[in-house]
């Protein structure tokens, strides 16, 4: 029996230093991986005390030096971990640079916590623009957590592979284990997923105007609408956009009376919804009693400096009125014509 | 058979264009298509409707202890003076302390021909700095508005630092101050300086599925420039990139900062274009206007800043008022800006 506990105690020994040695490794990516998104985020703003955290407790002079202190210092541990992890490293130099990183870990936890304190919003920047979320409990446990981690690794001997398959799944479970409890308290994995999974709302995707007019000419609407129009192979009289519609404008003919006839196309890459409508200018009655407002304002304005590319008669200047702008989805209705509506023709299923 | 490949239609900007009706009917376009709802959009286009509004703008003409009178574009406007009637000319002033000749604004009481509050001589620079030369700035507001000359004097300066700790080119100011010609006496900060070079704003949050409707954010304003003084509208700060609006030349001179290169901003907002409609709601003082979009606002996209003036607005500037339309939403110039809350209106 007494041989059993003794084989026992080693192998909980062997697991156990086989659980601290593992977090030699670990800290050392997280640190070097926590300088990567620094530099990162230096590169694109162009300055390393660009939300860094901690550093905006400082005074601003200071922002800078700190920011290059705590970079070199993360850096620094990151190396000094890797190379002192081996034979050629170990003894009291390993063992400098586990308590510096401990140290710092602790340093964290404190600065953390004054940071929360004195301004809520501020994210702990630990990983660059992944950690603009504000400082939470999460943070906190989290540098404790490292901090134990970095403790833990006092006075692990040299590392080697492990000697046989159940160290091995030790070591792995461990750090599994590990990982997935840094994940659940770091804000920074949401961050992550969402970037790599995201797609632009159609209010703010760019999409130039030779698409829109692309997918207009390959439309239903288009064909339909074709014979109306004045000079459908010339530039639209206007085109503008609101959320996720383009609205093109041309002008055309019915019945001998000039009309706008407007495209609305749905600001998607493919299969582009597209809706369309004809305005009678000289038919609406709101548009003509308002078309001296309209010639005041152009009056109020002084002239202008620079002549646009594209101008052309404009059959009725007319007040604007505001109008729901659907942005909130396409509408898939195959023709939309409005109608008991002054100033817009009900188009005949003819057209 | 000409195809539109390139197709421009010019700087969409109701000053710079030739044609400013064909922002005017774009509504009344997309009535055509969609569905129009009722709104008070057609009279804030119409400029005759200027005389049932609050805010009233012209040069001072006369002022006494009971009465102010101002040579305004539609002809002289005489408004009584009360006891309750303040003035700001550089800070706090009595109504009398104003000066002939003074360009005003005046927000009247709604019923009554009385003024309520007078700003004389008010005038804001919003950009980046790209020289210093002591206590003098010369500040880019962007290729739509071109450069201003700030003077911070040794009395106002400590009180400016404080909000804009670094008065150097390549960051962000934005001040309110005494227009004399050719400058701004700079005296009150309308904002913290945000602590990033001009050129590098945040990336804004990322947002899956569509823009949440209303947008929350800060509310500000600029000077007239080359729009008419009594116009209402918005310098709205996320213009069509399609337009000539957003693909002016980049600036190559250092500390010149082209808005329309530096992304976003830090607030997403949908694309819209001169002419459309939005509701703006200030919340500070409860009072919404429907609002066209007249010009483009890119500048206010370098600016991921919060206003203070009811509660903490979140991040981000989503109007650029005209002076006129500032007022009329109960705005205090002084301040620079309000909590404001945006939809697109309809």
């Amino acid at each position: 029996m007494g041989g059993i506990e003794v084989f026992t105690a080693d192998r909980v020994a062997d697991v156990i230093t086989a659980a601290r040695a593992v977090q030699i490794p670990l800290l050392a990516i997280l640190l070097l991986g926590a300088c990567a998104a620094k530099a990162r985020r230096a590169v694109a703003t162009r300055s390393i005390a660009a939300g860094t955290g901690p550093t905006a407790m400082f005074p601003v002079r200071l922002h800078k030096p700190m920011a290059i202190a705590l970079f070199t210092a993360e850096f620094a541990l990151g190396i000094g971990l890797l190379l002192t992890s081996g034979r050629i490293g170990a003894g009291a130099s390993a063992l400098v640079i586990r308590i510096a990183t401990a140290l710092l870990f602790a340093m964290g936890i404190g600065a953390l916590h004054v940071l929360r304190g004195r301004q809520p919003d501020a994210g702990c920047g630990c990983f660059g623009d992944l950690s603009d979320t504000p400082v939470s409990w999460q943070s906190l446990t989290r540098s404790a957590l490292l901090c134990g981690a970095a403790a833990a690794t006092f006075g692990v001997p040299a590392l080697h592979l492990p000697a046989n398959a159940i160290q091995a799944a030790v070591v792995l479970s461990v750090a599994a284990a590990e990982l997935l409890l840094l994940a659940f308290l770091s804000p920074e994995i949401g961050e992550l997923m969402v970037r790599l999974g995201y797609s632009e709302p159609c209010e703010v995707r760019r999409l130039p105007v030779s698409r829109t007019l692309a997918a207009l000419r390959a439309s239903s609407h288009w064909r339909r609408y074709r014979r109306i129009l004045t000079s459908p192979e010339d530039e639209p009289v206007d085109v503008w956009r609101e959320g996720c519609w383009r609205y093109v404008v041309y002008q055309g003919q019915v019945a001998s009376r000039r009309v706008d006839v407007v495209f609305a196309v749905y600001l998607k890459a493919r299969r582009a919804p597209v809706r369309a409508g004809i305005f009678d200018a000289t038919a609406d009655k709101r548009a003509r009693e308002a078309a001296d407002a309209a010639a005041a304002l152009e009056r109020s304005i002084p002239a202008p400096r620079q002549a646009p590319v594209s101008s052309h008669p404009t059959p009725v200047a007319a007040s604007a009125r505001a109008h729901s702008v659907p942005h909130r989805g396409p509408h898939r209705t195959v023709h939309h014509v409005p109608h008991q509506r002054p100033g817009i023709l009900r188009i005949s299923k003819r057209l | 058979m000409r195809r539109n490949a390139d197709f421009r239609q010019g700087c969409d900007d109701l000053v710079e264009s030739a044609t400013p009706a064909r922002f005017t009917r774009r509504s009344l376009l997309r009535a055509a298509v969609f569905s129009p709802h009722e709104s008070t959009y057609h009279g804030l286009w119409d400029p005759r409707q200027a005389a049932a509004r609050t805010a009233i703008i012209g040069q001072i003409v006369d002022v006494s202890p009971h009465i102010i009178v101002l040579h305004t574009d539609k002809g002289e406007r005489r408004l009584a003076l009360s006891p309750t009637t303040t003035a700001w000319r550089g800070s706090p002033v009595r109504p009398a302390a104003l000066r002939k000749d003074d360009l005003a604004i005046v927000r009247s009481h709604g019923t009554r021909n009385e003024a309520e509050r007078i700003w004389a001589q008010i005038g804001r620079v919003t950009g980046t700095i790209i020289e210093t030369n002591g206590s003098t700035l010369l500040v880019d507001e962007g290729p739509a508005k071109g450069r201003k000359i700030v003077l911070i004097d040794k009395s106002w300066h400590s009180q400016i630092q404080v909000r804009f700790p670094r008065l150097e080119p390549g960051y962000l100011i934005d001040v309110i101050g005494l227009r004399h010609q050719g400058y701004l006496q700079a005296t009150t900060p309308a904002t913290s300086q945000p602590p990033y070079r001009a050129d590098h704003p945040p990336a804004p949050p990322l947002i899956s599925g569509h823009i949440p409707i209303p947008i929350n954010g800060t509310a500000v304003w600029h000077e007239p420039g080359e729009e008419p003084p009594g116009l209402l509208g918005v310098a709205y700060p996320a213009l069509d990139p399609e337009t000539d609006c957003e693909s002016r030349p980049a600036a190559t001179e250092p500390h010149v900062v082209d808005p329309h290169a530096a992304g976003p901003g830090c607030v997403r907002l949908p694309y819209l274009s001169v002419g459309s409609a939005v509701r703006i709601h200030n919340e500070c003082t409860d009072r919404s206007a429907v609002l066209p979009v007249t010009s483009c606002g890119a500048a206010a996209r370098l600016f991921c800043d919060r206003c203070v003036e009811c509660g903490t607005s979140p991040k981000g500037r989503i109007a650029d008022l005209t002076l006129t339309a500032f007022v009329e939403l109960g705005g205090k110039l002084e301040v620079g800006c309000f909590n404001a809350t945006l939809t697109i209106a309809g």
